[in-house]
């Protein structure tokens, strides 16, 4: 007979009150609950097992008679867990005898900082030229702490990770950093979990207004205990920022944005039948910040000031446990994309995106059983987004699109097969001055895993293999007509195939790859007294191999060689580009955590030929790293730990432009360093 | 010639203009309508083109290069500008539109070489009635040396700092049928800059934005804490092809980016031009085949605090287990409670940085190091699925005191126990 469980009584008596259960970690509580109506004889004969959230807790548990103490899970994060006690009888029924929440909470303060801070002296290098940019004597230090209180009703936090840098040759170009700085509080309340916090504000939404940012500023939440409704409201940057004096708080109007989102399930016994959402976002931007490039006509002396309101509302509705997703969103913006106050004014336009899931979860989950199919996949996905749609949140998202995409994917135990197509197209509003463009990529990987004998020596050699084919076609063309309006024919094919072999065993990991791409044009040339001349461009081949492995060849000795090649070439040509990359990064730990080496070797090479052969180049650059580390005094507790370091790099830089006479530098530098590391508590 | 053809075109479209009143482009004008230009520096110029129109908005699909006296085109830009109408009224009113030129030092070297010394930089604007109206840019090339500042003297130019792309002046990839337009750089939590623990496994998202289709070639670069407490020196990390031609937008993900060494590393993204510069200048860091198109974040290496032991020679290791393997660990001293703690990576691999997710494990008490996985925790795996299992140690006041690394391992269910003893 098989085992199942079967709901007998809910029921509990314990040391804390009849509602939710709460337990205070800080005072090492333990839980007691007593299984009254089941009987003693038995709980004689069976065995007591338990789940607190993810974990089997059977270990915690101890009983007298019919009382279950459950011993104080300090593992545990503060939050709320689902509980569940069952009884296993020895013919292996397993009876469900005990079911609730647990409040876990923890009301103390948990405290953690990291420290780090190094002064460098650069004691010999090849020529002070080489280095004019840079000091020789700097300072650099990296901060992190954080510190929260997760009391039942009220929990507060804090973090804090800063780094500082003497020579302010840092990503903002000042000397100090706030990477990310955070404080805040919750409170229980009536109506739901208050919160408020200042600092880095992470909007994780990913959809038509929203596609995951992290800015600096204010925000407020209010949360149900059951999660049925989420509101969030905020008051931000609209610009990354990493200076420590460079908006912490949104008060530039020209780069500040307020919003708020909010998540709704309509049915309170079924949530996922029903969940509406919404978000609104309005500000303006000079749209720069770290780490973004602008290739277009935007730089920081011209950028213009950009600005405007977006709000979305989307519904999610899923049935047959989960098996089937249904999701809708329609978007719509208001806003000045050349700049305010000059060109166009505002302008009104909209997004949507439709989805369908269907996949081998809850009722679903044997229905491919016959076919052995283990988990499967089907989908399907339509987004349009209008020439004018803006969002301040989503500035990247591409404009004048339709992207319909389906897919399918089906995985058995050893093989998976993905299937899909994306059409896309623009000049969704037909304007009769614009080219009507369309893109079709269809696609196929498959994926296979063999169950290898680990016994057998070749497969033990070279590792358990895993092998991955996968090859894709992608057409674009437009209504030859349209070549009067935009000054080119479209019409080409890119063949992308790429085949993966991955091996792992213990102590070597190893992966080859190896791709090709081929584009091929069928556009012709075109020619017109007042457009120009139009030039297709040619049919390209373009292959890539790459071989990377990492082997540990002995304890506390591990390798990492890399080798890479691309191959460019175009078609009837003799143009051609030729790269191809080598690393090898070597660590050894010469004595356990007292005395580290690590060593970088890389070289470069590129060679390319142009303009049918009337011009080449040859760029070569080689270049070592060499650190070793000794632990002068070991970091205990809270005292402090330091640690002596030289560190020496080379570079050598060759090229050559046709047969002119080869142009080389090589440079080196040797720096000596002493750092002190303190830490306490976690550092996260 | 086509220059002359041309010019013949901009004089006889100037008296058409003036003969058809209903003509909604009525001039344009580039500024600066005439450019001297050094071979031995690269070109960036920001020009812009004054549109005078009404009603309709215009469109110039792509610019040229072209050679004086020679029929034929040297360089294509595909970058079209759009020029909008003012609204609301019929009288033709001037619209500027900026555009950047950039021409990399070879290229211009090239043409150098093969005796081209006069250049045209032309524009057909075009509307929707029809409408059309040509503007050309003169450039000239010249051979002066590049100048170096003296050592004492302060540089012309401010020192470039470590990768605020930002202030990079912006450049068009010409010639080719990708067009980017926007480079992103960032860790899977939106930041700009991270701070992680020595050995924690990191990668970053590069997002790229572009129109048409075509072959991104580019290089992920590494500076590490041994050469950034200096001048960082950045070698390749990982070469990148990639063909980029379905949604406008992409995200590149990251190769695994080192995390041995404490300190600071700086990742940069370096896209590849057709020509590399040539090397004149001996203080440009010339590792970044075109600076002027790349991106760079950082990241902190910290070490773990040396309050958390690490933990090793657990069992099983990169093998197999079943419901007879025990697992196995060395007793922590201050440990109250131990996490034996089963992850994996999600089925649906759909985002571009997978994380590995705790699917089960098991809550033990001091004392213990040694444990069968059980019913409970084995009802939530599959057999012949490949996962990772650590044990994490815990003081009574919830402080970590010790943990393993992730430990791959192999679930195959009554298969295995004989060969793993």
């Amino acid at each position: 007979m098989k085992a199942k469980v079967v709901l007998l009584s809910l029921m509990l008596l314990s040391n804390t009150s009849l509602a939710l259960q709460g337990l205070d970690l800080a005072q090492a509580e333990n839980l007691e609950v007593a299984l009254i109506n089941v009987d003693e004889s038995q709980l004689e004969q069976s065995t007591l097992r338990a789940i607190l959230g993810q974990y089997d807790i059977s270990a915690l548990l101890s009983r007298e008679k019919n009382l279950v103490r459950i011993q104080s899970p300090s593992a545990l994060e503060p939050g709320r867990y689902p509980l569940q006690i069952f009884l296993v009888e020895p013919s292996g029924n397993q009876i469900l005898v005990y079911e609730d929440k647990l409040d876990i909470y923890r009301a103390s303060w948990q405290k953690g900082i990291h420290l780090r801070t190094k002064a460098t002296q650069r004691i010999d290098e090849s020529a002070k030229e080489d280095f004019s940019h840079t000091v020789d004597l700097l300072s650099e230090s990296a901060l992190q702490s954080q510190a929260r209180f997760s009391g039942r009703n009220t929990a507060f936090h804090s973090a804090i990770q800063a780094q500082h840098r003497s020579d302010s040759q840092t990503q903002s170009g000042k000397k100090l950093e706030l990477a990310h700085f955070k404080v805040g509080a919750n409170k229980k309340t009536a109506v739901g979990n208050l919160g408020f916090s200042l600092g880095n504000q992470t909007i994780q939404r990913q959809g038509l207004v929203f596609n995951g940012f992290d800015r600096r500023g204010l925000s407020t939440s209010l949360e149900s205990e059951s999660g049925r409704y989420q509101l969030n409201t905020f008051y931000i940057n609209s610009d990354p920022a990493l200076a420590v004096d460079e908006q912490l708080l949104p008060t530039d109007k020209q780069q500040r944005s307020y919003g708020s989102t909010l998540d709704f399930s309509v049915f309170k016994e079924h949530p996922e039948r029903l969940r509406l959402s919404s978000g609104f976002i309005k500000g303006q931007t000079k749209n720069l910040g770290t780490g973004i490039i602008y290739l277009a006509d935007l730089n920081e002396d011209n950028a213009p000031t950009l600005g405007g309101s977006t709000w979305h509302l989307a519904a999610d509705s899923r049935w047959l446990e989960n098996a089937l997703h249904l999701h809708a969103q329609k978007a719509h913006s208001q806003f000045d994309s050349d700049g305010i106050g000059v060109g166009e004014d505002k302008q009104k336009d909209e997004a949507t995106r439709f989805l369908v899931n269907v996949n081998s979860q809850g009722s679903l989950k044997d229905a491919l059983a016959p076919l052995k199919v283990k988990q499967w996949n089907v989908s399907w996905q339509s987004q349009h987004v209008g020439e004018h749609y803006y969002s301040l949140a989503n500035i990247s998202l591409p404009r004048d699109v339709r992207i319909d995409q389906s897919m399918l994917n089906v995985g058995w135990t050893r093989f998976s097969l993905l299937l899909g197509q994306t059409r896309s197209s623009n000049n969704l509003d037909a304007q009769p001055d614009q080219a009507k463009q369309e893109s079709t990529k269809s696609q196929v990987q498959l994926q296979y895993t063999p169950l290898l004998q680990q016994s057998n020596p070749f497969w033990r050699a070279i590792g358990q293999p895993s092998l991955s084919l996968s090859a894709a076609k992608t057409n674009r063309n437009q209504r030859d007509s349209d070549v009067n309006l935009v000054g080119y024919h479209l019409d080409d094919t890119t063949h992308e195939n790429h085949i993966t072999a991955t091996f792992q065993r213990q102590k070597l990991n190893w992966s080859l790859q190896h791709g090709v791409v081929r584009f091929e044009n069928a556009a012709a040339a075109f020619s017109d007294p007042l457009l120009g001349v139009f030039t297709p461009s040619p049919d390209t081949e373009n292959r890539f191999t790459s071989l990377s492995l990492h082997v540990q060849a002995m304890k506390n000795w591990t390798i990492s060689p890399v080798l890479q090649w691309t191959d460019y070439g175009v078609k009837d040509s003799r143009n051609a580009q030729e790269a191809f990359n080598a690393g090898l990064n070597l660590s050894a730990q010469l004595l356990k955590n007292r005395l580290g080496v690590h060593l970088n070797y890389n070289m470069n090479k590129q060679d390319a030929v142009y303009a049918e052969g009337l011009a080449t180049q040859n760029y070569q650059r080689r270049q070592s790293t060499l650190s070793l580390n000794w632990q002068a005094k070991e970091a205990k507790g809270q005292k402090p730990g330091v640690t002596l370091s030289l560190n020496g790099s080379w570079s050598e830089n060759e090229n050559q432009f046709n047969s002119d006479p080869l142009v080389k530098n090589d440079n080196y530098q040797i720096v000596l360093g002493v750092e002190v590391f303190w830490a306490d508590g976690e550092g996260q | 010639m086509i220059h002359r053809f041309f010019s013949f075109l901009i004089v006889a479209s100037g008296f058409l203009f003036a003969a058809q009143s209903q003509a909604t482009i009525e001039s344009v004008v580039v500024s600066p309508a005439n450019l001297e230009v050094n071979i031995n520096e690269d070109l960036l110029v920001n020009a812009v083109w004054t549109v005078t129109l009404s009603e309709n908005n215009a469109l110039s699909p792509r610019g040229e290069y072209y050679e004086v006296g020679s029929d034929g085109s040297l360089l294509q830009v595909n970058m079209p500008l759009n020029v909008l109408a003012p609204t609301g009224t019929t009288v033709p009113q001037a619209v500027m539109t900026p555009e950047t030129l950039s021409l990399s030092q070879s290229q211009l070297q090239m043409w150098w070489m093969l005796g081209v010394r006069d250049i045209e930089y032309i524009r057909v604007f075009r509307d929707g009635d029809g409408s059309q109206v040509i503007s050309l840019m003169a450039i000239t090339l010249v051979d002066t040396p590049t100048t170096v500042p003296p050592p004492d003297s302060p540089p012309s130019s401010p020192p470039p700092t470590i990768g605020d792309g930002g202030d990079a002046p912006p450049v068009a990839i010409s010639g080719q049928a990708l067009d980017l337009t926007r480079l992103e750089l960032r860790f899977s939590d939106f930041k700009n800059v991270k701070f992680v623990d020595r050995g924690d496994q990191l990668h970053a998202l590069l997002e790229v934005s572009y129109r048409g289709n075509g072959l991104l070639r580019g290089e992920w670069q590494i500076a590490d804490p041994a050469t950034s407490s200096a001048q960082p020196v950045f070698r390749v990390l990982h070469l990148v092809n990639q063909q980029l031609s379905d949604f406008e937008r992409t995200e590149i993900r990251s190769p695994a980016l080192p995390t041995e060494l404490s300190g600071r590393y700086y990742l940069r993204f370096c896209v590849s031009t057709t020509e590399r510069q040539t090397l004149t200048d001996t203080e440009q860091d010339l590792s970044c085949p075109s600076e002027l198109i790349s991106t760079v974040v950082g990241y902190q290496v910290l070490d773990a605090s040396p309050a958390i032991i690490e933990l090793f020679g657990l069992q099983p290791n990169n093998s197999a287990f079943d419901s007879q393997t025990p697992f196995q660990w060395p007793e922590v001293r201050d440990a109250a409670m131990y996490q034996l703690q089963i992850l994996a990576f999600p089925k649906s691999q759909q985002g571009p940085d997978p994380q590995l997710n705790l699917l089960t494990g098991l809550l033990l008490p001091a004392g213990e190091t040694k444990t069968l996985a059980g019913n409970i925790v084995l009802s939530k795996l599959t057999h012949g699925e490949h996962y990772f299992w650590r044990i994490v140690a815990f003081r009574a006041d919830g402080e970590k005191v010790a943990q393993s690394q992730m430990i791959p391992i192999q679930y195959l269910e009554g298969q295995t126990h004989g060969a793993s003893e």
